[in-house]
């Protein structure tokens, strides 16, 4: 007996042991791993959504330009959320500005385009260096809810303002609040940008070749031995699919009208431009300051940098890329109006960042195609008919308790998939506040192995002395901060 | 034509409702902020909970109890009620939604909040969280009701046909023709009053201080030529909004300061670790906290409810933003505070509203400017929603602290 119970004390142990090991392997990979559970779902509801489409190129198109314009608009709250600290929830406002200049004094007031989006841009600075002067002072929250409403007046002067930023429509005389993009119409209208891509090609059909070389490849490459085992087959099978609806969408480019095709490629081009600056400022001694003042700007006065400074500067940077967004995001639309510049913009832009990862600019990249790619995989008609369900009184199992109830559920992707971008949103907030590619950390060893034995402990002193003066101020502040009589009235 | 061309008196009545909404609203949120010091934005989301619970509630009282009219009674403690005036009580609506939205706050926090908060999580986080939880209630009120949410005509043999229905159930989300009670003196406003209390129809009372005499009877009518047309119309269920929040308020302040629960909330706020210390139990006070901070936002949220024609699933979250303005020109933590910055904000979105109409008819500031300077701007009474943010922005630049605020604004920077 007692050898028993101590065999199965140690095959406990063992156990444990080998939880323990997978335990801490899953937390070392925790990152890879949940963001494979995260991706891979999704990627496939894309594919899905591909496969029942029969345009399937100008659909990844539209993905594709969609994920630049929000990709550049993530960059720029990142810069602000991520590397500064700044909580800015009126990102919105800039996304309307840089939309509404732009296309309205290129359709209304004849400016050339160029010049339009250079004011488009100075308006959008200016506003962002306005957005600066309240940090001075300003707790994190009340700057939020500042920001947040900020954008709704910005938002409201663009609904109402009806003598100068509405816009004339073509058969009607009066202004209306639908801004038609005229660039836009022009630009898609005109003729080498009108034809699709296959017109031009003539005989040379290189994606169609691409396409179908590809799904025979498909048929081809995997033709193996083990074809007989079943869970192997269909996995083939499945793959098999993947690589042919791969080289459907790559075959069917051709279909893609030129002016889409530009669009993405200038988007591509300034989205490349506005990373590698992102990039620049992140890995410079700048950024590295902007990093110093998000974690403790006291700290940083006390080395004799301008905190106000880099404020106002980043801010301002921030805006100029929001600006450019916005002006990416009227581009999209070939009319837009003032409803669609609601705070819910600067929510989804958060989600992007905070999936991604806060503080790097792959991060933001990441998050952003996720949640991209899983909103307009679930805009699809085949999607929408997959997920959409209808629990009411005629439900033949549930019915009595839905008709005791009163309700009708209707299940509809739009909602649903609001629903689940919110759980992840908070999922990872609680379990992966990093994000899925987490900031990488500065290797601060690397230049304090620079420094002298006497300098280093200099510095460690100063530490010190930093970290004790502010626990002191803080017992000071806790003590001075409360009234005596609420202390009395709560012993009393 | 009178002298004066406004209506001072209806417009001033409705900025009275819309404070009396504002103060309504506000309470939870000043809780919520003064305890748990961040800004919740799931705030909009107990708002439209409380709207759907109490007419959801309305609904199942409506269609479970078998009655053909209005003409049923019941004895109440030797007292005839009609049965409708049981079932259709907004009160029992209100204690639904008060119950059920705040048991969902306290989810809220057990699922989420508690959670980050210990794994210290900073307020930027907590407030992320709060946007996500709103956008998961909102989505599923709008899969469970629809946007605009309407009775459903599903009928079964054992249910009343809804034709048989009485006729004061707002069971399209719609109210029917209200009953104008026309009330030329002041005598019979009272009397006006006692017949409400258990009934709550949608009726409207009009007092007609001074109106045109060719149109109809009223208070003043020798007046006419100077002051114009002076006339309230009000609904039963606003005079019940005023009074309800004013009580409200009142009972929330004198809780917070004056009993030993509202005692251990401001304990709990200053320092936790402190409150602690002298033996509060900080957790079931958190708790509490969110039960009645989003009770009580529920409860309010059900009379709002009652008085509008129809309510969507968006309607919280535009009164997100006033909410957060009144919050904090009255100061977080200051409930008295909150009454007064109320006042303001409704009363300059009011006035924003008459003044921007008059700016805008013919030989208004709108004319005269363009007749000096050659251009001019659009005033449009649609900007009265942005003057409560006007006012938001305004008063973190000047004073952040609010008006009797307590909580300093500046002790953590951005």
């Amino acid at each position: 007996m007692i050898t028993m119970s101590n065999n199965n004390a140690s095959l406990r142990k063992q156990n444990d042991g080998i939880i323990q090991i997978f335990l801490n392997r899953t937390k070392e990979h925790s990152s890879l791993i949940i963001g494979l559970l995260l991706t891979v779902p999704i990627l496939l509801l894309y594919l899905i959504a591909l496969n029942s489409l029969e345009r399937k190129g100008t659909f990844l198109l539209v993905t594709l330009t969609t994920i630049m314009v929000f990709f550049v608009g993530a960059l720029s709250l990142d810069l602000e959320v991520g590397s500064m600290g700044l909580p800015n929830f009126g990102k919105v406002a800039f996304f309307a500005i840089g939309a509404y200049i732009s296309t309205l004094l290129y359709s209304e007031y004849d400016v050339p385009f160029f010049i339009a989006v250079i004011v488009a841009l100075a308006f959008s600075c200016l506003l962002g260096f306005i957005v600066a002067i309240p940090t001075v002072k300003l707790r994190a929250d009340y700057f939020a809810i500042m920001t947040i409403a900020g954008g709704e007046v910005i938002r409201l002067i663009f609904q109402n303002e009806q003598r100068w930023l509405w816009s004339t429509s073509e058969w009607q005389e009066t202004k209306t609040q639908v801004i038609s993009n005229k660039l836009r119409i022009e630009f898609s209208g005109t003729y080498p940008f009108n034809q699709r891509i296959s017109d031009f090609l003539g005989s040379f059909t290189i994606f169609e070749d691409f396409g179908s070389f590809i799904e025979e490849l498909s048929q081809f490459v995997l033709v193996p031995v083990l074809k007989d085992i079943p869970i192997i087959k269909e996995l083939l099978i499945f793959i098999q699919t993947l690589i042919s609806i791969l080289g459907s969408t790559i075959g069917d480019i051709g279909g893609v009208f030129l002016w889409q095709m530009s669009i993405l490629i200038a988007f591509i081009f300034i989205t490349l431009i506005v990373y590698w600056f992102v990039e620049f400022i992140r890995k410079s001694p700048y950024g590295r300051t902007l990093r110093a003042i998000r974690e403790d700007d006291i700290s940083v006065t006390s080395v004799g940098k301008d905190v106000a400074r880099f404020r106002w500067q980043v801010t301002t940077l921030a805006a100029l890329l929001a600006g450019i967004a916005g002006v990416m995001y009227a581009m999209t639309f070939s009319s837009f109006e003032a409803g669609e510049f609601r705070p819910f913009l600067t929510f989804n832009l958060y989600i992007f960042i905070i999936i991604g990862g806060l503080g790097n600019s792959r991060g933001a990249f990441v998050g952003t195609s996720i949640v991209t790619m899983f909103l307009h995989g679930t805009g699809t008609q085949a999607v929408k008919q997959a997920i959409s369900l209808h629990l009411g009184p005629d439900d033949p199992l549930l019915g009595p308790l839905f008709q005791m109830l009163r309700i009708d559920v209707f299940i509809t992707p739009e909602n649903t998939a609001v629903v689940v971008l919110g759980v992840i949103l908070i999922f990872f907030l609680l379990f992966k506040p990093a994000g899925l590619i987490p900031e990488p950390k500065t290797d601060t060893e690397q230049y304090l192995s620079l420094l002298t034995a006497e300098e280093r402990q200099r510095s460690d002193a100063a530490v010190l002395a930093r970290q004790s003066l502010s626990e002191k101020e803080r017992l000071m502040e806790e003590m001075e901060g409360e009234p005596p009589n609420t202390i009395s009235d709560g012993h009393s | 034509m009178p002298v004066i061309a406004v209506d001072i008196i209806s417009n001033l009545s409705l900025a009275i409702v819309y404070t009396g909404v504002l103060i309504m609203l506000t309470i939870g949120l000043n809780m919520v902020y003064s305890v748990l010091k961040f800004s919740n934005f799931a705030h909009a989301e107990w708002v439209t909970l409380g709207m759907f619970a109490a007419w959801w509630f309305l609904q199942i009282l409506s269609f479970s109890f078998p009655f053909d009219s209005g003409s049923w009674n019941i004895n109440i403690f030797g007292l005839e009620y009609p049965v409708d005036h049981i079932l259709n009580n907004l009160f029992i609506q209100a204690l639904f939604s008060f119950i059920a939205v705040g048991l969902i706050g306290i989810l809220s926090e057990i699922l989420v909040f508690d959670r980050l908060r210990k794994i210290e999580a900073s307020p930027r986080s907590l407030t992320v969280a709060s946007i996500g939880i709103g956008l998961i209630f909102r989505n599923v009120l709008s899969m469970t009701f629809g946007d605009y949410p309407q009775a459903k005509t599903i009928d079964c043999p054992t249910c009343v046909n809804a034709s048989t229905l009485p006729s004061w159930l707002d069971l399209r989300g719609i109210p029917q023709i209200p009953i104008i009670k026309d009330i030329p003196i002041l005598k019979d406003i009272l009397s006006g009053l006692a017949g409400f209390l258990p009934n709550f129809r949608q009726e409207i009372y009009h007092i007609a201080f001074v109106r045109d005499p060719l149109v109809g009877s009223s208070l003043f009518p020798s007046l006419y030529p100077i002051l114009g047309t002076q006339e309230i119309l009000i609904t039963g269920f606003e005079l019940f909004i005023i009074l309800m929040s004013i009580v409200m308020v009142l009972a929330v302040d004198y809780m917070f300061k004056s009993t030993k629960f509202g005692i251990a909330m401001r304990a709990t706020s200053d320092s936790m670790e402190l409150a602690q210390v002298s033996g509060i139990n900080t957790k079931r006070i958190i708790y509490y906290t969110w039960f009645l901070a989003a009770g009580l936002t529920g409860f309010g949220a059900a009379f709002v409810r009652a008085n509008q024609a129809r309510f969507s699933t968006y309607d919280g979250f535009w009164l997100l933003l006033p909410i957060f303005a009144v919050v904090i020109l009255g100061g977080v933590g200051s409930f008295r505070g909150g009454i007064i910055a109320a006042f303001i904000i409704a009363f300059s979105r009011q006035a924003t509203n008459v003044l921007f109409s008059q700016f805008q008819s013919p030989g208004g500031l709108e004319e005269i400017i363009e007749k000096t300077i050659g251009f001019t701007i659009t005033f449009s009474p649609n900007y009265m929603d942005g003057v409560s943010f006007l006012v938001l922005i305004i008063v973190l630049l000047i004073r952040p602290q609010g008006i009797f605020g307590t909580v300093e604004a500046t002790r953590a920077r951005v």
